[in-house]
Parts: structure tokens; C-alpha cells; sequence
């Protein structure tokens, strides 16, 4: 009941989708492993550094501009000329000191709110590229009185380069906090894609295969029946591939080993029956014959003249002789059936055969008695017509016992004609008796068919019974005789409604030799038009 | 700036081995359905649509019959083929049953397998006189449905629809005859 192969097929499929998946885990925990260990700590240092360095850099800038203002405080023309409140004089001084500073954006000198003089680049400061720096200094060490207001412009591009590189810091330790979280995500979801391709090619190795794996459970099934005896059973064949194949194979195989064995079965029954005909036989066959001669002894030695006595003597007599005559042809009949050859099948032509038969019987009318003696039966008053076609169809057949086949069944459909049709007489027709041949798949049928009263469908099956008969003086073993001869040929046959004549139609089959099993099977296909005939 | 290797997620080993088991029991499912439903006899009728190819009659609708539409009356199914000896051996009995119980309600499906390429089973049923309606399963879906292992099989069917009574192999008049009294 448990799909055993369905089960092995999982495992496989599952072992050969996970194990390149481990290999391929594998291979990516340790290529994320190898890459986490290339992470260099002196990438961080430098950039600290850098920036450090930056810094440095601007603080000096902006000391350089305290330090220029220093030594515009320090030039001797300006401090004079603002002791002495010369605003012409400090105008001259300042437009010398001026140039020699580039940075400066403007200059005054101042005392108190007034300004004594003052100088300037002569554009404004570019708000949006540089910052103001203004630096106040007094012109003296005393702390009142003029002062130099200097107003420089620093670039902002310093300022700017500074913070991007405080961003690019932040983000690459950012970056350092979180690597441990991104690889760790990147193997998860490596493993998820692994796992559901894994189950994906499990669900679908296995639905492709279900179909497979459930026709080889079906035939495992039939073949359960099968071995617990029931060989009237058959495999349904679907598809077209091997199992296809193996289906039919099985299927023509279980037909075979049925007819087989109903075929030893039947023989067994028959030798069984031909033995107590034997037995039978020499029972009544010895006591008959000093019956026969004590009666007859009786009748001679009477002298007497009593006629009444005579009369019954003579009758005694003629009873006894006919009794015992019947009895002498039981006896025969007993016996032929008993002592009944067995067949020894050469391979013949079906149609040369039944040629020679057909001149032998069909016109002179000789038949073979059931004693086996040659019996004239004048069949004139009957038509008996052999259809014979032109295919030599050659079969394993023993001529001498077939012969015997075709006669009793000849007689059988006369004789059955005769007890149902009157004789009319002036030689008029009673009625008419075919024999025809022909090949039907991989057998050759013979049919016997007459337009007689046919065989009641109930006894069918059982005419061909020993001692069964319908006949008031039959013994019953003509087509018992006839059945073990075709089963001894590994044929079948079956009596049926003649669909050409309306009577009875004796239906002998007989195997071709046998081609290749496969062969075989493959024209056992139901396609072949044979079936039902 | 701490210099040592980031450690991999612990999670992810366990995270493969629910994977496994949970394929394991994706594999192990269709036999835990199969033998749950292994016995036939006592389960619902599976419903089908058959095309009709002999003998419809006034069952046929446009060709068509289903399992569905014969609720309330007994259902005999054989599943059988043209070129099965024992279902042709079974054919002449499973007619006398159908000719005998039909006036008493009891229908008999004849539940061709054949591939539609194969013998045309409703000549062949034509040819031997059969009286009740051949239907064709080519796809094999009935024989799936009512886990049809071999032929000739015949499937019994209540009036309330449940099946009864499953017999494979040539099945005898009498025995026949006994089931369906008990349907009836």
C-alpha cells in the first residue's frame, strides 16, 4: 500500500538537491567569513587623522590672519599718523599696507566711533564662497585710543571640504557598526533561497514522478491478486511508454497462464473420466459375451414343441442379442475414448489438410465411427460444403486426430439436421453443413457450422462434458473427444449461434506458432479486430 | 573600532534544518493522505462527468452523465475493456443483472478504459447485446477516482451515494445478485 519507490525517489531527489545546497551553503559561509576577516582597522585611523590634519590647517589660517593684523598694528607710518589724527597720513599708510595683504577685505582705522581712515578691496564680500573674519586691535598697548579693524575673507570651500570629510568618518563607521547585521542578512536570505529551491525540486521531482510511481503501484497491485490466485483479472493499460508495454506483456502473460491452467485442469478431468471408461468397459465387456452364448446355447438346445415357448426363445433371443449388441458398441465406444492417442503435433498446412479431408468426406460421405471403424454414412440428402482459402496456414497439428475433430463435428451437425428435419425425400436438400477456415490475429480458427437447431445456450459450455449428450442413442463423448484433442493441440473450442446459417457453429481454434512475447503483446493491442467475432 | 571578524549569525543552521524537515513533510504528505484513504468501501461516491457512447438513453444529457445526477438511485460501475477477456466473460452476467433489477431503479454504468485510439466500445457493446449505457474514462480519471488497480472491476453505489461494495476479478451471477439486493 505504502508507495515504496515514491519513497526512495523522495529521498534520492531530496539527497541530490541538498547536498550541492550544503556545499553551496558551505562555500558561502566561509566566502563571507574570508571576506569579514579583510577588514582593515588602519582605514579608520588614517581617516581620523586626515581630518585632524584639516583642522590643524585652518586654525593656522586663521592664525596667519591674527598675525597679519599684528603687523599691520606694528607699522610705525600708521601709528603715527593715527597719534597724530592725520587722516591724510593714514590714508597713505593704509593704501601702502593694503596691497601686501591679499586676504584683506577691508581696513580702518578707528577712534572711538570716528573713523580716522579707511581702505577696501572694493567689492563685497561673496557671502555664498566666503566667511567674514574680523580682527580688532588696538594701536596702542594701553588699550584706548585708535584701533585697526581688520576684516579678512576666508574661503569657505576649507570650511566645506572639513564637514564632508566629518560625513564620510561618520559613515564609514556606520558602516563598520552595522557589516556584522549585512552579512549576516545576506547569508540568511542565501539560506532561504537554498532551502526553497530544495523543497521546490522535491514537490516537483515528485509530482513529475507520481504519475509513474502510481502505475507501477496499480501493477504491483494486479499482481497481488494475481499471486493470491484470482487470474481473472487484468491490468489496465494506459499510456504509451515502457510500463505501457510491461502492462500489455503482464496482461497477455495472466491470459496465458489461465489457459494453461484451465487447459491441465480440463486434461486431468478427462484422464480421470477416460479411466473409469476404461474400468467400465472391461467390466461389461466380460460378462456380456457368456450372457450372449448362454442365451444362445438355450435357444439351440430347446427341442420341446411348445410354440408359446419357442416364441418367447425367440424374442428372449432377439432382445438379448440387440442388448447386448448396444452394449458391444458402449464398449467400443468406452474404449476408443479411453485408449484415445495422444497427439503428436508436426507442422502442417491447415489448407492442404482440410483439402484432403474435403475429398475424402465431403463427397463420399465416410466417416469414422466413434469405435474408430470406418462407417459409411451416405450423406446425400445433406449438402456438406468446405470453404477453404488460398493462405497455407501452417499450424502444429497431428492429421490423424485432427481428421477425427473434423468428422465427429461434421456428423454431429448432420446427425442434428436429421433428428430435427424431416426426410422429404426425390433427393430434396434437408439441409446444409459448412466448413470454413481462416486466420484471426495470431490464430487460426476452423469453423463447423450447420443450419440445424444449434446448441440451447445453457449447454454450451456443457456438451462438451463427457457423457453429456441430447441424443437419445449417444454416449456423450463425441465432442469430448473432440474438446481433448483441441486442448491437445493448445487450442480452444466453443459452440455458438452460427451468424451465417442461424444453426450451431463449432468454433475450433488453434494457436500460430509463436512469435517474440513483445511481439506479441504489441498485436494483442485492442486495436486487433477480432474481439467479440 | 573594534578589529575583530563580524560572527555570522547563529540562527541560520537552524533556519536550514526547519527547511529539511519541513520538505520532509511535504514529501511525507501524499502517503499520509493515501493511507487515510485507502479503504473504498463506506466513502462517498466520487462525482464524475462520463461521455456517453452506447445505450444513453433518457440518462444521457446531451451525451453526458454524471455520478451526481443517478443520486437517490443504486449504481453499479464495471470498469472493464474491450480487449480484457475476463471483462468480456463478465459482461453477459453484469446484463442479466441490469435487465433483471433496471425496473427496480438499480443503473449500470459500463466504465470504458479503452484509450480512444483503441476498440470503440460502444460497437463492441452494440455488437454483444448489451443493454446498459457504456461510458468512456480515457484519461484514466475514474480509474484514479475510485483506485481502480485492475479490471474487470465493479463498484456498488447506494442510493444515498456511498459505496458499498468493490469486487474485482470476474465476478459470479449469484454473488452479484446478493450485493445488489442489499442496495436495493
Amino acid at each position: 500500500m505504502l508507495g515504496k519507490t515514491e519513497r526512495r525517489l523522495a529521498i534520492v531527489i531530496l539527497v541530490t538537491a541538498i547536498v550541492p545546497l550544503a556545499v553551496a551553503m558551505w562555500f558561502a559561509y566561509s566566502l563571507l567569513s574570508y571576506a569579514s576577516s579583510f577588514w582593515l582597522p588602519e582605514v579608520a585611523l588614517e581617516l581620523d587623522r586626515g581630518i585632524d590634519l584639516y583642522k590643524d590647517y585652518v586654525r593656522a589660517i586663521k592664525d596667519d590672519m591674527k598675525h597679519q593684523t599684528d603687523a599691520i598694528v606694528g607699522d610705525e607710518p600708521l601709528r603715527e599718523s593715527a597719534k597724530q589724527h592725520d587722516a591724510d597720513a593714514c590714508a597713505r599708510a593704509l593704501a601702502v599696507l593694503f596691497p601686501r595683504y591679499p586676504q584683506l577685505v577691508s581696513l580702518a582705522v578707528e577712534d572711538g566711533g570716528r573713523v580716522l581712515g579707511a581702505r577696501d578691496r572694493g567689492r563685497p564680500l561673496d557671502d555664498a564662497a566666503e566667511r567674514k573674519l574680523e580682527v580688532r586691535r588696538g594701536l596702542f598697548a594701553d588699550g584706548v585710543g585708535p584701533s585697526v579693524l581688520a576684516t579678512f575673507a576666508f574661503d569657505r570651500r576649507y570650511e566645506r571640504e572639513l564637514e564632508q570629510a566629518g560625513f564620510g568618518r561618520e559613515r564609514y563607521g556606520q558602516v563598520e557598526r552595522e557589516r556584522t547585521h549585512v552579512y549576516a542578512g545576506y547569508f540568511e536570505a542565501f539560506a532561504a533561497l537554498l532551502g526553497i529551491t530544495a523543497v521546490v525540486t522535491v514537490a516537483l521531482g515528485l509530482l513529475l514522478a507520481r504519475g509513474t510511481t502510481r502505475r507501477i503501484e496499480r501493477l504491483a497491485n494486479a499482481i497481488d491478486q494475481v499471486a493470491a490466485g484470482n487470474l481473472e483479472v487484468r491490468v489496465p493499460v494506459t499510456g504509451s511508454d515502457e510500463l505501457t508495454e510491461l502492462a500489455r506483456v503482464f496482461n497477455r502473460m495472466l491470459g496465458e497462464m489461465q489457459q494453461s491452467r484451465a487447459r491441465i485442469e480440463y486434461l486431468q478431468r478427462i484422464g480421470a473420466w477416460q479411466e473409469m471408461a476404461q474400468r467400465l468397459a472391461h467390466e461389461i465387456k466380460n460378462p456380456v459375451t457368456p450372457i450372449q452364448l448362454a442365451v444362445q446355447e438355450c435357444h439351440r438346445k430347446y427341442v420341446g414343441d411348445d410354440p408359446r415357448f419357442r416364441a418367447l426363445l425367440d424374442t428372449t433371443l432377439e432382445i438379448v442379442e440387440e442388448e447386448v449388441g448396444t452394449l458391444r458398441r458402449l464398449v467400443g465406444n468406452f474404449s476408443s475414448f479411453a485408449r484415445l492417442p495422444h497427439v503428436e503435433l508436426r507442422t502442417a498446412s491447415l489448407r492442404d489438410f482440410l483439402r484432403e479431408c474435403s475429398q475424402q468426406l465431403g463427397h463420399l460421405g465416410a466417416e469414422v465411427a466413434e469405435d474408430g471403424s470406418e462407417e459409411a454414412i451416405v450423406v446425400q440428402d445433406l449438402d456438406v460444403r468446405w470453404e477453404v482459402p488460398d493462405d497455407p496456414m501452417l499450424v502444429a497439428i497431428d492429421r490423424q486426430m485432427l481428421r477425427r475433430v473434423l468428422v465427429n463435428l461434421v456428423r454431429n451437425a448432420v446427425e442434428a439436421i436429421r433428428a430435427t428435419s424431416p426426410d422429404i425425400g426425390n433427393g430434396a436438400r434437408r439441409g446444409q453443413v459448412v466448413v470454413r477456415a481462416g486466420v484471426s490475429g495470431s490464430a487460426v480458427s476452423l469453423f463447423v457450422e450447420d443450419d440445424g437447431p444449434g446448441v440451447p445456450e445453457a449447454a454450451r459450455e456443457r456438451v462438451f462434458d463427457p457423457y453429456f449428450t441430447t441424443k437419445s442413442d449417444g454416449t456423450g463423448l463425441g465432442l469430448a473427444i473432440v474438446k481433448k484433442i483441441v486442448v491437445e493441440h493448445n487450442g480452444t473450442i466453443k459452440a455458438e449461434q452460427s451468424s451465417r446459417l442461424g444453426g450451431a457453429s463449432f468454433v475450433v481454434t488453434l494457436p500460430l506458432p509463436h512469435p517474440l512475447p513483445i511481439a506479441v503483446a504489441r498485436d494483442d493491442s485492442p486495436s486487433r479486430p477480432s474481439i467479440g467475432r | 573600532m573594534n578589529a575583530t571578524p563580524p560572527r555570522l549569525d547563529r540562527k541560520s543552521p537552524s533556519e536550514l534544518l526547519l527547511v529539511a524537515a519541513l520538505a520532509t513533510l511535504l514529501i511525507a504528505t501524499p502517503w499520509l493522505l493515501r493511507l487515510r484513504g485507502s479503504p473504498l468501501v463506506g466513502r462517498p461516491a466520487p462525482d464524475l462527468n462520463f461521455l456517453v457512447l452506447a445505450n444513453g438513453g433518457a440518462l444521457s444529457d446531451e451525451g453526458l452523465l454524471s455520478i451526481q445526477a443517478l443520486r437517490g438511485r443504486p449504481v453499479l460501475l464495471d470498469f472493464w475493456a474491450t480487449w480484457c477477456d475476463p471483462c468480456r466473460r463478465e459482461a453477459p452476467i453484469v446484463d442479466a443483472a441490469a435487465r433483471k433489477w433496471g425496473n427496480r431503479g438499480l443503473v449500470v454504468l459500463g466504465v470504458s478504459t479503452d484509450a480512444p485510439t483503441q476498440a470503440d466500445p460502444g460497437e463492441f457493446a452494440r455488437r454483444q447485446g448489451l443493454s446498459y449505457p457504456i461510458v468512456r474514462d480515457p484519461s484514466g480519471r475514474a480509474s484514479g477516482a475510485y483506485a481502480v488497480d485492475a479490471l474487470p472491476t465493479l463498484v456498488l453505489v447506494s442510493r444515498s451515494g456511498t459505496i458499498v461494495a468493490v469486487r474485482t476479478g470476474v465476478t459470479d451471477g449469484d454473488e452479484l445478485d446478493r450485493l445488489i439486493r442489499e442496495v436495493l
